[in-house]
């Protein structure tokens, strides 16, 4: 098994590449990343099937928070019968799934969020005052007092000097940085799983 | 008198914003049920559309259609998805778990493959001539804009720079066992701390300013709600 | 009312100043041999005479049965498989009640046909009980088929069958694996027709075991059981010669010979009758061997022992069993105050008691000695618990081998004499009284001593009570096997009375016969310590404690078994065994074991012919032979492990409310403040002025796109940032949409992020009457991640030939005229990853030529996607619900919307979020410095 999916992560690899090269192996590239693409729709439905097996076992287990896994089980299945029924994009499932539950909870997180954040920008140079906290914190009230905007406009200086400057040429160059070391992460991780020597698939 | 369907929209939002924004005062079960619910609803909402939208137009239309007009002459192109959507399905099972592996080596090495390309050609090498080409124009500018493109561009390639020297972990082993990255390498990595700490400044800001405006408008929803409710224009 | 006291062996009651029964004239006084006590000499040659008649057939033929004993042998290889061995009597007077408590291990080793019950009870206790307390390396013991062939049969019974057996740990091996052969066939471990010398036994009794018999005395102990339980022990069959050898045995009796043991010599004139012998066919003679121990025991300071065969050959390699009954004979010596172990909480308990026993013979029993029975194993306790009718009284002379059950406390009632008390008999019957009356009465009186326990007088501590509990704590710890062996070394001569070491003895059976099996001074007391150097601790300890004059001698000449060899101790007692080779070594060395388990022995571990050590053992050093390179990279290791494991101090809030009333400040400002300017509709703050340059450049792209020109607009949001994405997204559509007219294709790359869309365009742009399929297309959900994205550059109406209401979407005019990604006039890209942005731009970036990309973004991806607009891979950008309030006042004629709503409150939460950044972080600066220095100041 484990050669077999070697095999299979590094042909399936080899020939998307060739069509990034060769335009005559494009279609196999098309027809390779049409299969990918349904099968990763199938992946995500097993993640589906898993969230549900996994709190129906806490259900049966009489779990402490079984209450709360039927609780989710129920909104599972009834938005998942109900999605499939009438469709995801039906007036109603817009209405009581997305405008009803799911964006008001996600974004009342979101909003949680923004008390926690400012908490923690308060207590960071408690823990930590060295030199990056402190240039962190700085940075973050500087971008705060030039996003804001008095009742006559922009903050002087700050709002269109100051912040301009230090998002666009200041937080740019660590931005590229850390993309570029981002990309060459990538680069590395795909040429090691192209070459066997990463498995993320299983089989080490 | 039917409810009007925003109604019971803004109903359920207004519920459920007061019952997440209760996690203010702290963890409570209405927070713990309105969080369950949440979770159960968002993903039986995208396996609804992951199937109508996906598995339903790619691979059970096709193999409904190729049944019904009996024309098999493509039917391998939907063989590999269906041996592959069984394969993966059995990662259900603790039993036949492993056969998923087939599936996902699939999806592995070809998202490698895309990945690489894409981090080479997208990003690497556009930001590398970018961060060049910055001083490509400045040449016939005026001097103050010499200047100031120069400096501008200076800063961001000392950023590029020293940033990646910051992410670089790479040291010798002195003779007395303890390790020290080469001086240079160092000092780069002491600047590269600057400028990361500028950025991660500038993007913690800005999860902030998205933070605030998800909090305003869900405050915003419970007070037009109420407005609704009120009659309030 | 006169106390009365219990006859162990018949159960009859008798006063308590009684020292016999009156009934069965079995001792009734506590006689037991304690541990700590030696024996003392005892002249039992007057004994003689009144040896039960099978006793000296025994002994008579014993002087016959020297050839065929090694016949025997050959057979003897073979597993046991017969009931016949040592411990055979002891199954045999377990109770009933009492049966499911023998551990299956002794069931085994009794050879009784358990009932399954019983084995499923108690499988492991023992076996475990043994590898705990005992290390690996303490059993050194030959492979089974070398050594069985000079074992005797009951020992052959006790040797494990498989070949690991020399193994280090293969003494609790081999226990365990008689548990499992016990599991296995129902045949008890001990097969007479595979020991050795068993084969012929039914013809005569070895003449060390006769010898032993003699020593113990010839008084004829009554039996009371129906019958015998020994049908094949050979070495028992001297005169039973009724059955056959290998006959099973009927474990519901004592056997004679070992009733004789416990029976005390002196006061049993019963003549065991054939019935009550059951398979024995009592001689009327005592065997030879038992004569010689016995007329050894008169003499026993100028007799010499006969050499062993198979002697030691190192000390260091001294099986531990040995050991330790070297530690018990010098502690013996010692007073019994000091303890010279303290594990005894560790020991099993059977072997506990028997330790106890050790040292009764020089203590009396003490309150210490009966507290053991609390911790007596069922197993043991059942034994003890046997009645009068059951208990079978040894017939025959105890042999050495019987040795390790000699425990006070546990042992059974068939082996005590020790008089109990109406009162206690249930459980003293069970768990205290069962030692051997053989031992018992030793205490008692001892006239009545064997003689082959009673090495020397002179050598024998005092019997003092006080000195009973040290030595219950010593044995404590011991284990089972060693328990049992233990008081052997209580039997043997005091090390210091040992007078020569090597001397000759004539090379002549009869005179091997007639050399006492037991003598003293066996051992030179100067290498006592080299024979126990690489004892455990805890009997190193013992050997440590100060000793009482005399360092005992080592072993000297070897040291360990021999793999095919018996223990010495074993072979001492086996003269008769001896094949003219043996004897003549045996002349040339006929040391009196002085010290140890051995005390009292001739020539038991002697320098004999053929079994001097060849070498020494290497020493092995235990030093780590490592390279300073790699020392070197240890020492890194351990300083990276030790930086990993080091715990991180975590500074505790100290002061908890106030966090919480911060939290509280924070939150209850944010929430005035939204509420406010949401309930009023406040318009107080200005919008920004200043428009960033990839505002512009994102503004000046959406007024290039031709009219009614096809936009594909990637959606992919979260729905938490719905709020903002749409605040600034709708502007900016707003804006296109009044100008351009454009044909929009949204496509989405998260699960949600279509219906997000659909919300988008059926809500927000309401008022630009946007219609699905007819100025717009949902294509719905894009899945695959980077996958999809790129199959969908590269051929856009492959990857997704359907919309989202499942029409097929490249046939419907917002799509029409456009097949490949290049053919869109714009790509906006609505997102709020940095991570999904660059996706789009990686995966597009050579097919969609100059397509320009929009990226409507949330103000927490900005800061990641303006390196691409500064590539100009990303024509503008439109950040949050800052660009959006842009947008909106710049470019969309001042109309109020959603960014415009919301600017009041995002203005003044920013202020908010200066003060308490810029405040609170310089009072946190300030407090965390001073917690600092206070922290360093404690430190120094």
């Amino acid at each position: 098994m484990r050669i077999l999916t070697a095999i299979i992560a590094i042909a399936v690899g080899f020939l998307v590449l060739l069509g990034y090269f060769f335009p005559q192996a494009a279609p196999l590239q098309i027809l390779l990343l049409d299969w990918a693409i349904i099968l990763a729709g199938a992946a995500a439905l097993v993640g589906f099937f898993n969230i549900a097996i996994v709190h129906l076992d806490k259900i049966g287990h009489r779990d402490r928070n079984a209450v709360y896994s039927a609780i989710l089980v129920i909104g599972l299945f009834a938005t998942f019968i109900f999605g499939i029924i009438l469709k995801p994009q039906h007036p109603y499932m817009q209405a009581f799934a997305l405008n009803g539950i799911i964006v008001p909870v996600e974004a009342s997180l979101m909003g949680l969020l923004a008390v926690s954040l400012l908490y923690a920008a308060v207590r960071l140079l408690r823990r930590r005052a060295d030199l990056m906290g402190i240039i962190f914190i700085v940075t973050a009230g500087i971008i705060f007092l030039g996003s804001a905007t008095l009742p006559f406009g922009d903050v002087p200086f700050v709002g269109t000097l100051l912040r301009p400057w230090i998002t666009q040429v200041w937080a740019l160059g660590g931005a590229r940085g850390i993309l570029i070391g981002v990309a060459l992460g990538t680069l590395t991780t795909g040429l090691r799983v192209l070459f066997g020597a990463d498995r993320p698939y299983g089989g080490k | 008198m039917p409810i009007p369907i925003d109604f019971i929209t803004g109903a359920l939002g207004f519920l459920f914003t007061v019952l997440i924004l209760s996690y203010l005062i702290g963890d409570n079960p209405l927070f713990k049920i309105a969080i369950y619910l949440f979770v159960g609803v968002a993903s039986g909402y995208a396996a609804a559309i992951i199937f109508w939208q996906v598995l339903y137009p790619k691979l059970f239309l096709p193999t409904a259609t190729i049944i019904q007009t009996g024309n098999y002459s493509n039917a391998f192109l939907l063989f590999v998805p269906w041996l592959g959507l069984g394969f993966i399905l059995m990662k259900i099972s603790p039993r036949f778990a492993g056969a998923a592996r087939i599936t996902m080596a699939f999806l592995v090495g070809a998202g490698a493959a895309v990945t690489l390309v894409g981090a080479l050609s997208g990003t690497i090498n556009p930001q590398v001539m970018a961060t060049i080409n910055f001083f490509q124009g400045a040449i016939h500018k005026p001097t103050n804009e010499l200047i100031e493109i120069s400096f501008s561009g200076g800063v961001i390639l000392l950023g590029l720079v020293t940033s990646l020297a910051y992410f670089h972990f790479g040291a010798r082993q002195k003779p007395d066992g303890s390790t020290k990255r080469f001086v240079l390498v160092d000092i780069f990595a002491w600047i590269g701390r600057i400028f990361i700490g500028i950025t991660l400044g500038v993007i913690f800001a800005g999860v902030y300013a998205a933070a605030l405006t998800a909090f305003i408008e869900r405050v915003s929803s419970l007070v037009i709600f109420i407005k609704t409710l009120l009659g309030i224009p | 009312m006169a106390e009365m006291i219990q006859c162990p062996v018949c159960g009859a009651e008798n006063p308590s100043d009684q020292k016999v029964c009156q009934r069965c004239q079995s001792p009734l006084a506590d006689a037991s041999f304690q541990p700590g006590q030696s024996p003392v000499h005892k002249d039992t040659g007057e004994l003689e005479a009144i040896l039960p008649q099978w006793l000296r057939d025994a002994r008579e033929s014993a002087k016959e049965t020297d050839e065929s004993a090694e016949d025997s042998k050959v057979e003897a290889a073979k597993p046991a498989a017969s009931g016949m061995d040592l411990l055979a009597g002891l199954q045999s007077q377990a109770g009933d009640e009492d049966d499911e408590e023998i551990p299956d291990w002794l069931a085994s080793i009794t050879g009784s046909a358990e009932p399954p019950k019983q084995k499923t009870e108690e499988p492991e206790v023992s076996g475990t009980h043994w590898v705990e307390t005992g290390k690996t390396g303490d059993f050194p013991q030959s492979g089974p088929s070398a050594e069985e062939g000079e074992v005797p049969d009951w020992l052959a019974g006790l040797q494990s069958p498989q070949p690991g057996a020399d193994e280090k740990d293969e003494l609790t091996d081999w226990f365990r694996e008689t548990n499992n052969e016990q599991e296995s066939q129902p045949a008890p471990s001990f097969d007479a027709s595979a020991a050795p010398s068993s084969a012929p036994a039914s013809e005569e009794t070895p003449d060390w075991l006769k010898q032993m018999a003699a020593d113990a005395g010839e008084q004829p102990v009554s039996s009371t059981s129906e019958e015998t339980p020994f049908g094949g022990s050979d070495w028992f069959d001297q005169g039973g010669q009724q059955e056959p050898a290998a006959e099973p045995f009927e474990p519901t009796d004592t056997p004679d010979w070992l009733k004789q043991m416990a029976a005390d010599a002196s006061t049993s004139e019963q003549e065991p009758s054939a019935s009550d012998a059951g398979s024995f066919d009592m001689p009327s003679e005592t065997p030879d061997w038992l004569s010689q121990m016995s007329a050894r025991a008169g003499s026993m300071e100028e007799e010499k022992a006969p050499e062993t065969a198979h002697p030691f050959e190192e000390s260091a390699e001294t099986p531990d069993w040995l050991k330790q009954m070297s530690a018990d004979s010098n502690a013996a010596e010692e007073e019994q105050s000091s303890a010279p172990f303290d594990i005894s909480a560790d020991a099993p308990d059977w072997f506990n008691e028997m330790s106890g026993n050790t040292g009764a013979v020089e203590q009396e029993q003490t309150p210490a000695s009966s507290d053991k029975s609390t911790e007596t194993p069922d197993w043991l306790s059942g034994l003890g618990g046997v009645s009068s009718e059951e208990a079978a009284p040894f017939e025959e002379s105890a042999s050495a081998e019987s040795e390790p059950f000699l425990s006070t406390d546990d042992l059974p009632s068939w082996l005590s004499s020790e008089p109990e008390t109406p009162a206690s008999k249930p459980e003293a019957s069970k768990k205290v009284d069962s030692t051997p009356r053989w031992l018992q009465d030793e205490g008692e009186a001892k006239s009545n001593v064997p003689a082959w326990l009673s090495s020397d007088e002179k050598t024998a501590p005092s019997q003092d009570e006080d000195e009973a509990a040290p030595q219950d704590e010593i044995s404590g710890d011991m284990p089972d096997w060693l328990k049992a062996a233990a008081p052997k070394s209580s039997i043997f001569d005091d090390p210091k009375n040992e007078t020569d070491t090597a001397e000759s003895q004539p090379q002549e059976d009869s005179s091997l016969r007639s050399a006492p099996a037991f003598s003293e001074n066996a051992f030179s007391s100067d290498s006592s310590e080299d024979l126990f150097t690489e004892m455990p601790d805890w009997l190193s300890d013992a050997i440590d404690k100060p000793q009482s004059s005399v360092v005992p001698e080592p072993i000297t000449g070897s040291d360990a078994l021999a793999p095919d060899a018996l223990p010495s101790w074993v072979e001492a007692m086996r003269p008769a065994e001896q094949n003219p080779i043996m004897a003549a070594a045996n002349a040339a060395d006929q040391t009196m074991e002085s010290s140890g388990a051995l005390a009292g022995l001739q020539g038991v571990l002697p320098s004999g012919v053929g079994f001097n050590p060849t070498s020494k053992p290497k020493a092995y050093s235990l030093k780590l032979n490592a390279s300073n390179e790699q020392v070197k990279h240890a020492s890194i290791l351990e300083q990276v492990l030790a930086a990993e494991t080091a715990p991180e101090m975590i500074t505790s809030e100290k002061s908890l409310g106030a966090s919480r009333t911060l939290r509280w400040v924070i939150t209850s400002l944010l929430l005035i403040v939204t509420l406010a300017t949401s309930f009023l509709n406040t318009q107080i703050f200005s919008t920004p002025v200043g428009v960033p340059r990839e505002l512009g450049f994102a503004v000046a792209v959406e007024q290039a796109i031709p009219e009614n020109a096809p936009v594909l607009v990637a959606v992919d949001y979260e729905a938490a940032r719905a709020g903002e994405m749409e605040a600034a997204a709708a502007p900016f559509f707003d804006n296109m949409l009044l100008l351009k007219h454009p044909r929009l294709t949204f496509i989405a790359s998260n699960e949600v992020g279509a219906i997000l869309a659909e919300r988008f365009i059926t809500k927000t742009l309401v008022q630009r009457n946007y219609q699905s399929g007819v100025t717009y297309l949902n294509l719905g959900y894009l899945s695959g991640g980077q996958l999809g994205i790129r199959s969908f550059a590269q051929q856009p109406w492959n990857s997704i030939p359907r919309d989202i209401a499942n029409q097929p979407a490249w046939e419907l005019p917002p799509l029409q005229g456009v097949t490949s990604l290049d053919q869109f006039a714009a790509i906006i890209l609505v997102t709020d990853s940095a991570e999904s942005a660059r996706t789009w731009v990686e995966q597009t970036q050579d097919v969609r030529g100059a397509v320009p990309i929009i990226v409507v973004s949330s103000a927490q991806a900005t800061p990641m996607i303006q390196p691409y607009f500064d590539s100009g891979q990303v024509a503008g950008i439109v950040s949050g619900l800052y660009g959006g309030a842009i947008l909106e006042k710049q470019y969309n004629n001042g109309l109020p919307g959603t960014a415009r709503n919301y600017w009041d409150a995002y203005s003044i939460g920013m202020l908010l979020a200066v003060l308490f950044t810029f405040g609170g972080g310089l009072v946190s600066l300030g407090l965390g410095m001073r917690e600092r220095s206070a922290s360093r100041e404690e430190e120094e």
